[in-house]
C-alpha cells in the first residue's frame, strides 16, 4: 500500500512537472519537426512501413492498431509523429514496458536524434522488457546468412534468408548460439497447393520471429539437408542495436506475405533499412524479390562484407564421405547401419572409426527421412556411436566450400540476342527470363541439377517470310536432377507447362515445312547420377507429354517414352545434350527430339549458347540452330 | 551447477511425459526423437521463408524459459542441451566437434581444461548415452555424474 501510494504521488508530481515545464520543449520539438518535414522523412517512412500508396499519400501497410500511437497513425504521418513526441513529455503509464518510448525504441531513438532531444526534457520510461530482451541478445555483429534450396523442393528453390545477431563473446566455435531473425509466412498448412496458391496472393500474415540460432541451423542443416552460407556484415554495433530496437517495434506485428515479392528476403532489407539509415535497397525490389538478388544487394553497399562462412548440410557431409572414403569402409558403413554388431575387423582401426561413424550419419540421415523404423532406430543410432566411442579421437574431414558462393552466382533474369535457321530459313531472336536458373546456366552458387525457369519468352522473326513467332513460352519449367550415390537414393522427376511451336501439318502430322503453337505440360520421373566425377551429371527418364493445339488431330495428343541426357560443367562452360523419344498416340509413331546446347562463360554475367534442335519421326525430320549472347542482370 | 543437477535428476526421477515441464526447459525432449509433429517433407514445402508456430519467440520454449525470444540465462544449458542431443552424440563419440565446444562454453569450462572435457565425454560415452537415458535432461545428468568423478572437471561442479 504505502509503495502504491508513493507510486502515485510521483506519478502526479511528474504530471505537474511535464505540465509546466515540458510544454516548452514540446512546442519547439513540433516546429523542428515541421521546418524539418520529419514527417515525409524516408526513415519515418521505413520505421512505420509508409510504403502503400493510397491516393496521393503513403499509407503503412500495417493494419494493427496497436503499431502506431495515434489512432490516424496508419494514414497520418504527421499525426502519427506528433503524436509520438506528445507522448515522450506526458505522464508514462504507471504499468512497466507500456510508455511509447518502450514500445516504440527505433522511433524515439531517431526523433531523439533528429532533434536533439535531451533525456532530461524526456518523462521516465520504464522498459525492462525490452532493456532484458536486447541483453539477452547482446547485439555486436550481423550475419546475413542464406539457405540454399532444398533437393526436390520446388518451393524452396530461391532459397531463403535470415539475420543472425552476434555476441561479442561469440567465436566461430560459439556462434550456434547466436539469435536468428526470421521473418516467415505464419501457417500450420499441410496442403502444398493451399501454400502455392494463399503464398502468391498474399493469403498469409508474415511476422517475425527470434530464436536461438541453433534451432534454425538443426532445422535447414539437418532436417532439411540445405547448406548454410553466413555472410557476416560489417554494421556498427549501435546500427545494429537500431535495427533490433525496430524489431521490438515489429514484435506482434503482420505484414502481408507475399511468396515473390514482400517474402523473407525484402522484409530482412526492410530490417536492414531501419538498422543503418539512408539506406534504401527494398526500392531496388519493386515486382519480385529473389532472396540471392537481395543478397547481392546487401553485399553491394561499401565495405560491407567481413567474411564468408560455409555450413554444409547433413545430406552435403553425406555425399562428400561417400566419395572421398574407400569403398570397402561404405560397404561397412552400409552393414553396420543395419546392424551395429556386424563385424569390421579387416579394416584398420583408424578405418573402422570411419565406418562407424559413416553409419552412424547414413542412419540418422535415413531416420529423419522417414525411411526407417522410428522405434528401433534410435537404439541402433546409440549403439553405433558406443562403438565409435572406443576409438581415439579424430578431427570430422568436412566437405569444402564451393570456390562459388551464392552471392557470386549468376543474376537471376536473363535475356538472350540471338539469330539462327530454322528448316534453312535464317531468323533473328530475342529470349527473355525474369527467373531462374536453367541446365545451360552456370552452376556456380546454385544447387547442381536443380533448374527452375519461369515466364520464359522466347521470340524468333523470320526474315525471309517476315513472321514474327513465338517459339515457346514456359510458365514454368522444373528440372531436379538429385544424383544418386551409394547412401542416397533420390528420386530425380521434371516438369514444364506452357506453349511450343511444333513441327506439324494443319493435319497433326509431322511436317518439314510448317510449325504450329501448341500447348504442352510435359512430365518425367527418374534417377540420375554423377557418374563418380565432379563435372558430369546424367539423367534418364520415363517422360510423358501432353499436347494440345487446333492444328493436332484431334486437337490434343499424348506422348510416353524417355528421355536421357547429360550436363557437364567446366571451368570454361556448360554442356548440355537431351534426347527424348516419345511413343504418339495420334500418329502411332515415335517422335525423336535431340537438343545439344552449349554455353561458354565470358564472365559471370556474360556468356555465348549455341544450341541446336533436331526433330525426327521415321525419315522427316525439323532441325534448327542458333547462336546468341546471353545478358544476366 | 548443483541446482540443475537436482533439476536434471527430478526430470530423471519423473516420467517422460511430465518431464517437459517448465523446471526441464528443454531437458524433457528425448533424444533421438526425429522430427515430431510436421513430416519432414511438408515441413520443406513450408519452410521456405514459411514456418507454422514461429512467433516472435521458440517453438519449444515453454513458460519460463525464454522471453520474447530471448532464452532465459539460467537454463540456456538446458535449451542448447534439449535442441542438440543427437549433434552433441555425434561429436562426443568422436571426442570433437562444434557442439561439443558449445557445450563447453555453456558450461564455462576454461579452455585448457577443453582437451580434459572432451576426453571425459568420448571416454564415458557408453555411460553419458547409456540406453536408459532416453531425455536430454538425463544425458545431462549422467554427464555430470562423470565431471564429478573426474580430477579437472570436479571442479566445475561446485560452480
Amino acid at each position: 500500500m504505502t509503495l502504491y501510494l508513493s507510486r502515485l504521488v510521483c506519478a502526479i508530481g511528474l504530471l505537474t512537472y511535464s505540465s509546466l515545464s515540458l510544454a516548452a520543449p514540446l512546442d519547439n520539438w513540433r516546429q523542428q519537426a515541421k521546418t524539418q518535414h520529419l514527417d515525409s522523412h524516408p526513415y519515418w517512412q521505413i520505421l512505420l512501413r509508409y510504403e502503400k500508396k493510397q491516393g496521393e499519400t503513403l499509407v503503412s501497410s500495417v493494419e494493427q492498431p496497436s503499431f502506431f500511437v495515434s489512432s490516424d497513425g496508419k494514414t497520418n504521418a504527421e499525426a502519427e509523429l506528433t503524436a509520438t513526441l506528445e507522448s515522450l513529455v506526458s505522464t508514462p503509464p504507471v504499468k512497466a514496458n507500456d510508455a511509447v518510448a518502450c514500445r516504440f525504441p527505433a522511433r524515439v531513438a531517431w526523433l531523439k536524434q533528429q532533434l536533439n532531444i535531451t533525456e532530461s526534457d524526456l518523462a521516465t520510461a520504464n522498459c525492462p522488457a525490452f532493456s532484458t530482451w536486447l541483453k539477452g541478445i547482446n547485439p555486436h555483429e550481423a550475419t546475413l546468412v542464406f539457405a540454399a534450396d532444398y533437393v526436390n523442393n520446388p518451393s524452396s528453390m530461391f532459397g531463403h534468408t535470415l539475420l543472425r545477431i552476434d555476441a561479442p563473446d561469440q567465436t566461430e566455435e560459439t556462434r550456434l548460439l547466436a539469435y536468428a531473425v526470421n521473418y516467415a509466412a505464419q501457417t500450420n498448412t499441410s496442403n502444398g497447393l493451399e501454400f502455392a496458391y494463399k503464398g502468391l496472393t498474399g493469403g498469409y500474415a508474415g511476422a517475425f520471429s527470434v530464436l536461438p540460432y541453433y534451432e534454425k541451423v538443426k532445422e535447414y542443416n539437418d532436417f532439411e539437408n540445405r547448406d548454410l552460407w553466413e555472410y557476416q556484415l560489417n554494421l556498427t554495433p549501435d546500427e545494429i542495436k537500431q535495427g533490433l530496437a525496430h524489431l521490438w517495434e515489429m514484435k506482434g506485428i503482420n505484414l502481408p506475405y507475399y511468396f515473390l515479392s514482400s517474402n523473407c528476403s525484402y522484409q530482412l532489407l526492410g530490417l536492414l533499412e531501419a538498422a543503418r539509415p539512408n539506406t534504401y535497397m527494398r526500392r531496388d525490389f519493386p515486382v519480385y524479390a529473389i532472396p540471392t538478388d537481395t543478397l547481392r544487394r546487401v553485399l553491394a553497399e561499401k565495405n560491407i562484407l567481413k567474411k564468408i562462412v560455409y555450413r554444409p548440410a547433413n545430406g552435403t557431409t553425406l555425399a562428400f564421405h561417400a566419395q572421398e572414403n574407400s569403398p570397402t569402409i561404405n560397404q561397412s558403413a552400409k552393414q553396420l547401419a543395419d546392424n551395429p554388431q556386424f563385424s569390421v575387423t579387416t579394416l584398420s582401426p583408424t578405418e573402422q572409426a570411419q565406418a562407424y561413424e559413416m553409419a552412424y550419419d547414413y542412419l540418422y540421415y535415413r531416420f529423419l527421412a522417414h525411411e526407417v523404423d522410428i522405434n528401433s532406430t534410435p537404439a541402433k543410432l546409440r549403439q553405433l556411436l558406443v562403438k565409435r566411442s572406443s576409438y581415439p579421437a579424430a578431427e570430422r574431414t568436412s566437405p569444402p566450400r564451393p570456390h562459388i558462393d551464392p552471392a557470386q552466382s549468376h543474376n537471376t533474369s536473363r535475356f538472350i540476342w540471338g539469330a539462327g535457321y530454322g528448316q534453312d530459313e535464317a531468323f533473328v531472336s530475342v529470349d527473355y527470363r525474369p527467373a531462374y536458373h536453367d541446365l545451360l546456366d552456370n552452376d556456380g552458387g546454385y544447387r547442381r541439377g536443380a533448374a527452375i525457369d519461369f515466364l520464359r519468352v522466347q521470340l524468333r522473326y523470320y526474315s525471309e517470310s517476315q513472321q514474327l513467332k513465338l517459339q515457346r513460352f514456359t510458365f514454368v519449367s522444373i528440372d531436379s536432377l538429385a544424383p544418386r550415390n551409394d547412401f542416397q537414393k533420390p528420386l530425380s522427376w521434371a516438369f514444364a507447362l506452357g506453349s511450343q511451336q511444333a513441327a506439324v501439318d494443319h493435319q497433326g502430322s509431322f511436317s518439314t515445312t510448317e510449325q504450329h503453337g501448341v500447348a504442352f505440360i510435359d512430365g518425367g520421373a527418374g534417377i540420375s547420377s554423377k557418374l563418380n566425377t565432379d563435372t558430369w551429371l546424367c539423367y534418364g527418364f520415363l517422360q510423358g507429354q501432353l499436347q494440345g493445339g487446333k492444328h493436332l488431330d484431334d486437337g490434343w495428343r499424348v506422348g510416353l517414352g524417355s528421355r536421357i541426357g547429360c550436363r557437364q560443367q567446366s571451368s570454361v562452360g556448360q554442356l548440355l545434350v537431351d534426347v527424348q523419344s516419345l511413343y504418339h498416340q495420334d500418329s502411332n509413331q515415335l517422335l525423336s527430339t535431340v537438343n545439344l546446347g552449349y554455353q561458354w562463360q565470358i564472365t559471370p554475367n556474360n556468356a555465348i549458347r549455341l544450341n541446336t534442335h533436331f526433330e525426327q519421326q521415321q525419315q522427316h525430320h525439323w532441325q534448327s540452330g542458333e547462336l546468341g549472347w546471353v545478358k544476366y542482370f | 551447477m548443483k541446482k540443475i543437477l537436482a533439476i536434471a535428476l527430478l526430470a530423471t526421477a519423473s516420467s517422460v511425459a511430465l518431464a517437459d515441464n517448465d523446471a526441464g526447459c528443454g531437458l524433457g525432449s528425448m533424444v533421438w526423437a526425429g522430427q515430431s509433429g510436421i513430416a519432414p517433407k511438408i515441413l520443406a514445402a513450408t519452410t521456405n521463408g514459411t514456418s507454422g508456430n514461429q512467433t516472435f519467440g521458440i517453438t519449444s520454449g515453454t513458460l519460463g524459459c525464454q522471453a520474447d525470444g530471448v532464452i532465459a540465462s539460467a537454463v540456456r544449458l538446458n535449451m542448447f542441451m534439449g535442441t542438440n542431443s543427437e549433434r552433441l552424440a555425434r561429436d562426443m563419440s568422436a571426442g570433437q566437434g562444434e557442439s561439443l565446444d558449445v557445450l563447453a562454453n555453456l558450461m564455462n569450462i576454461k579452455s585448457e581444461d577443453k582437451g580434459a572435457f572432451f576426453q571425459a565425454a568420448k571416454v564415458n560415452f557408453g555411460k553419458i548415452f547409456a540406453p536408459e537415458n532416453q531425455t536430454a535432461g538425463q544425458v545431462l545428468a549422467a554427464l555430470q555424474q562423470v565431471m564429478a568423478k573426474d580430477a579437472v572437471l570436479s571442479a566445475y561442479q561446485a560452480s
